[in-house]
């Protein structure tokens, strides 16, 4: 069977795609022929989805393997790099001498070095903490929680966010 | 007879009625200058304890941070260095740089942000391809993280206006000092603020030429002169001129006097904007900062203050040659300089360098002061002499640039169309932090650099299908009704309007495709299924969940808005988009950083804030369906410039006859918006995913992608699915694909879609 929907060529790496074909077929059939009466003109797009289509590849489907890229924790927390520490250890001096406002500048920029290590969330959303803000706190904390932390700084960002809730 | 000789009186009448003249108006001059002097007085503490100047706000880009693991390859930390005007030396002084191999030697210049004091130190990086592998002070001491000084952007400032950057007189470089005083008043230590032997020398130059010709005076009187009165020469100047010089004198030591003569003095006439000090001048005709001066530079800024337009270097060559020439002289008479480097520094060619200036960005200076005005008035704004620190990114602003100017050329070849032509085609964008929210890069424009019309921030136009993802973002956060398997229907609509009319939209193709995977539907922007999901939902709910953006304008709740009839800017859309790119997870755009004032104090900072829009579990879905438009929908042709394994999440617009063609998208760094269109807002030749993908793409491609974070969170299952049906089926199901979806709402398994022989 060679059906051509649309001669569009394909380019580059992308594949035929039969399953897709296979699908929008029957639809585009019954309803091809009564689809012509908008007195708007359309909105929108590119290229229709359907390919030319080939006989069915007799093996794996054309979809693109779209992959989660972490699945599991990690069991110990990633190795930051010393500019991330340095940054940190400055923070955590300033949070000492209670110049939080300080530690929040170092802080982010901590972040944006390193934008997903959990541990700057959790130094973060303390010295929110530490300035009576625990609605920014609780929204770093999660954030923090969202990067895939190990189970101890899971733990310690949701003891911070409890922590926060309280104060509210 | 007595007659003979006349009276004294008669006959030294001229001489005695000249004298009683003098003396009646020293004696005026004294009485006026005593009531006066506490008056004086007053008002010369008033401006000089005070701000002396009206500053322009100076707008600094981001500070380029240096550390182990930076993803930047040498050229562009060399380009870097070259923009902050740093001079290549085989031994690096401040200021200067020097590559040997893999190594890049350097000395900065050290800075004061609003964190600390960045001190001047020599550095050394090793670059391991494009990455920096090694980071020492030139002693061997590894080094953290050091910063360089930031790039000056612009400034805010009214039309007419003096400029000045304020430098201490500890920075001016060795022999500056020395030799404008032995220019412009040698004895400064000496007088209390007027010199007997400079009016005396005025006078009779006065005298001789019959006119007010020469002022005779000190440093201080030019001071005052400059600070408090008119330009104007005449004799009631120089009487209240006196006076103040000498109470100046007395209330303020000899360096606070110098150091404000240093920075009120002028220099140029640079368009509307008149360059005043020395730290102005210096960036203004040399491109380096005051410290770093030679000999011959410092002598030629004191020869330009006897006239600074008379002797104007950029004008008259010879004529300031020769009066810097003489400075040069009179500093080796006065033993500042021996013979050798008198001869040497004469030798010297005026070394004028204007080739970089002030980069200005014209296009991001507009953000910055959309959001400056906001909290400052125009008043503290060119006044104050603040310091804007912003998250102005000079490396990706160029990148960007570069990705329109080559992508138009692109867009005419593949489209047949003349450049020229399309050059009528307009275009903006903004290049944000994915993670952050800030604000990188920006153009207004076709032409990045041209001052107008900012069309990334001021022109609201029709997103199109840009706003589906929102659509189905909503359906998704109800999981136990919607999935990216669940089934809808692409079929015709037919909605009655408020005039009665029908409307009945079409998809692109003018092509049903019947029940359709909502993942599908996104992934090839059929327009029927989004409008039937969209009333599904409720366009009335879809408005309501579309609050939570901010978008800062009321939103009719009309069937038309399902397919993006709302208006927008760019900047707005790279707001919406911000909350997908970083994981739904609000990061509000922010341009500037911090708000310094001129003495350092830091006034306001402008802080990272996130807030959770989408929960996880949907945010994954549409990143899912949104990374599949780039792999096979509307968005597959960036892939002809980015590696194949590099995950990216895109979605394209085109609205009604593609007046506005709109491509927005993000990688694991940034997040880019494209918009094209005419000012006009005719029909153009292109649709988003030809035209602005084109830029995008590029743009994505310039500024080194890399994967999008695509965690899955504790609340995803992925499960396979069987594409027709929208039922889980097993993994070795030929066409199955493998979906995320709730974990507490996967798709019921289909007895026959799970034998695997039967599908």
């Amino acid at each position: 069977m060679r059906i051509f929907v649309n001669s569009k060529p394909a380019t580059g790496h992308l594949l035929p795609q039969p399953l897709l074909a296979s699908l929008l077929l029957p639809a585009l059939l019954l309803t091809a022929c009564g689809t012509k009466f908008s007195t708007r003109p359309d909105i929108e797009e590119e290229a229709p989805p359907v390919q030319v289509i080939e006989p069915a590849p007799p093996v794996k489907p054309s979809r693109p393997a779209i992959e989660p890229t972490v699945t599991a924790p990690p069991p110990a927390p990633l190795q930051s790099l010393p500019a991330v520490v340095s940054l940190r250890d400055q923070a955590a001096s300033a949070s000492a001498a209670n110049d939080h406002s300080r530690a929040i500048g170092l802080l982010e920029r901590a972040l944006r070095v390193s934008p997903d290590d959990p541990q700057t969330f959790y130094d973060l959303a303390s010295s929110h903490l530490a300035l009576k803000q625990p609605q920014q706190a609780i929204q770093i904390a999660r954030r923090g929680l969202s990067l895939n932390p190990t189970n101890a700084q899971r733990d310690s960002l949701e003891q911070l966010v409890a922590r926060s809730e309280a104060m509210l | 007879m007595q007659q003979d000789k006349p009276h004294f009186v008669v006959r030294y009448k001229w001489w005695i009625g000249i004298a009683a003249l003098l003396i009646a108006l020293l004696l005026l001059v004294a009485i006026l200058a005593s009531r006066s002097m506490a008056k004086l007085d007053a008002r010369i503490q008033q401006v000089f304890d005070g701000p002396k100047w009206s500053i322009p706000a100076r707008v600094f880009a981001r500070p380029l941070e240096l550390y182990v693991g930076l993803a930047i390859d040498q050229a562009s930390v060399v380009d870097e260095l070259q923009r902050l005007s740093y001079k290549n030396a085989t031994e690096p002084q401040q200021g200067q740089y020097n590559r040997q191999g893999s190594v890049l030697n350097l000395h900065t210049r050290g800075f004061k942000f609003a964190d600390g004091f960045e001190a001047p130190k020599p550095l050394s990086i090793r670059f391991d391809g494009n990455r920096i592998s090694d980071l020492s002070d030139g002693r061997g001491n590894s080094v953290a993280i050091t910063r360089l000084e930031p790039l000056v952007i612009g400034r805010i400032s009214p039309a007419q206006t003096e400029d000045r950057l304020l430098i201490r007189l500890e920075q001016l470089p060795g022999g500056l000092k020395d030799a404008l005083l032995a220019v412009e008043d040698p004895k400064f230590y000496q007088h209390g603020g007027l010199s007997i032997r400079g009016i005396l020398r005025a006078a009779w130059v006065n005298i001789k030429e019959r006119r007010f010709a020469q002022g005779g005076s000190t440093l201080t009187q030019q001071l005052i002169k400059n600070l408090f009165l008119t330009r104007e020469r005449s004799i009631k100047r120089k009487l209240t001129e006196w006076p103040m010089a000498i109470a100046l004198e007395r209330r303020y030591s000899k360096e606070e006097i110098l150091q404000a003569f240093v920075n009120e003095v002028f220099f140029a006439q640079d368009k509307s904007r008149a360059i005043h000090g020395f730290g102005l001048a210096s960036l203004y005709f040399f491109d380096k900062p005051v410290q770093e001066l030679q000999t011959h530079e410092s002598a030629l800024l004191v020869a330009l203050l006897k006239g600074p337009t008379w002797y104007n270097p950029l004008r008259h060559q010879e004529r300031a040659l020769e009066r810097r020439n003489l400075v040069l002289r009179i500093m080796h008479r006065e033993n500042l300089l021996s013979a050798d480097e008198l001869a040497s520094a004469t030798s010297q060619p005026l070394g004028i360098n204007r080739t970089s200036g002030i980069s200005q960005q014209p296009a991001y200076l507009d953000l910055v002061k959309q959001q400056l005005t906001r909290d400052y008035s125009t008043e503290d704004l060119h006044r104050n002499g603040l310091n804007i620190f912003t998250n102005f990114d000079p490396v990706a602003q160029r990148k960007l640039e570069l990705a329109v100017d080559s992508a138009y050329d692109q867009i005419a070849i593949e489209q047949g169309l003349n450049l020229q032509a399309l050059k009528q085609l307009q275009t903006a964008s903004v290049v944000t932090r994915a993670d952050n929210g800030e604000v990188l890069a920006v153009t207004g424009g076709r032409q990045a650099r041209f001052a107008g019309f900012n069309r990334a921030l001021d022109a609201n136009r029709q997103i199109g299908s840009l706003l589906k993802p929102f659509i189905y973002a909503t359906a998704l956060e109800q999981p136990d009704k919607y999935n990216l398997a669940s089934l809808i229907d692409d079929a015709p609509v037919f909605l009655e309007q408020e005039n009665g009319e029908i409307w009945s939209p079409d998809n692109y193709s003018r092509e049903s495709f019947g029940p359709v995977m909502m993942l599908d539907a996104l992934t090839y922007s059929l327009n029927q299924a989004s409008v039937n999901l969209g009333l599904e939902i409720g366009v009335e709910e879809f408005v309501e969940s579309l609050k939570r953006y901010d978008l800062g304008r009321e939103i009719r709740p009309l069937p038309s808005l399902l397919l993006g009839a709302i208006e927008l800017s760019v900047i707005d859309v790279a707001g919406l988009y911000q909350s997908l790119a970083s994981s739904g997870f609000n990061t509000p755009l922010r341009a500037i950083r911090e708000v310094q004032a001129s003495d350092g104090q830091l006034l306001q900072r402008y802080q990272f804030k996130v807030k959770q829009r989408l929960d996880a579990a949907t945010t994954h879905q549409i990143n899912y369906a949104l990374q599949n438009i780039m792999r096979a929908g509307t968005g597959r042709r960036a892939y002809r410039y980015i590696a194949p394994d590099v995950a990216l999440a895109g979605k394209s617009g085109t609205s009604n006859e593609q007046r506005d063609g709109w491509f927005a998208g993000y990688d694991g760094k940034h997040s880019v918006v494209v918009w094209m269109g005419h000012d006009d807002n005719t029909p153009t030749p292109v649709t988003g995913s030809r035209g602005a993908l084109e830029v995008w793409a590029r743009a994505m491609a310039n500024l080194n992608p890399s994967s999008l974070r695509f965690n899955s969170p504790a609340t995803i299952r992925y499960a396979n699915i069987n594409p027709a049906t929208g039922q889980r089926t097993t993994a070795d199901c030929p066409g199955s694909v493998r979906l995320p979806f709730h974990r507490d709402h996967e798709p019921a398994g289909n007895a026959a879609d799970l034998l695997s022989d039967s599908c």
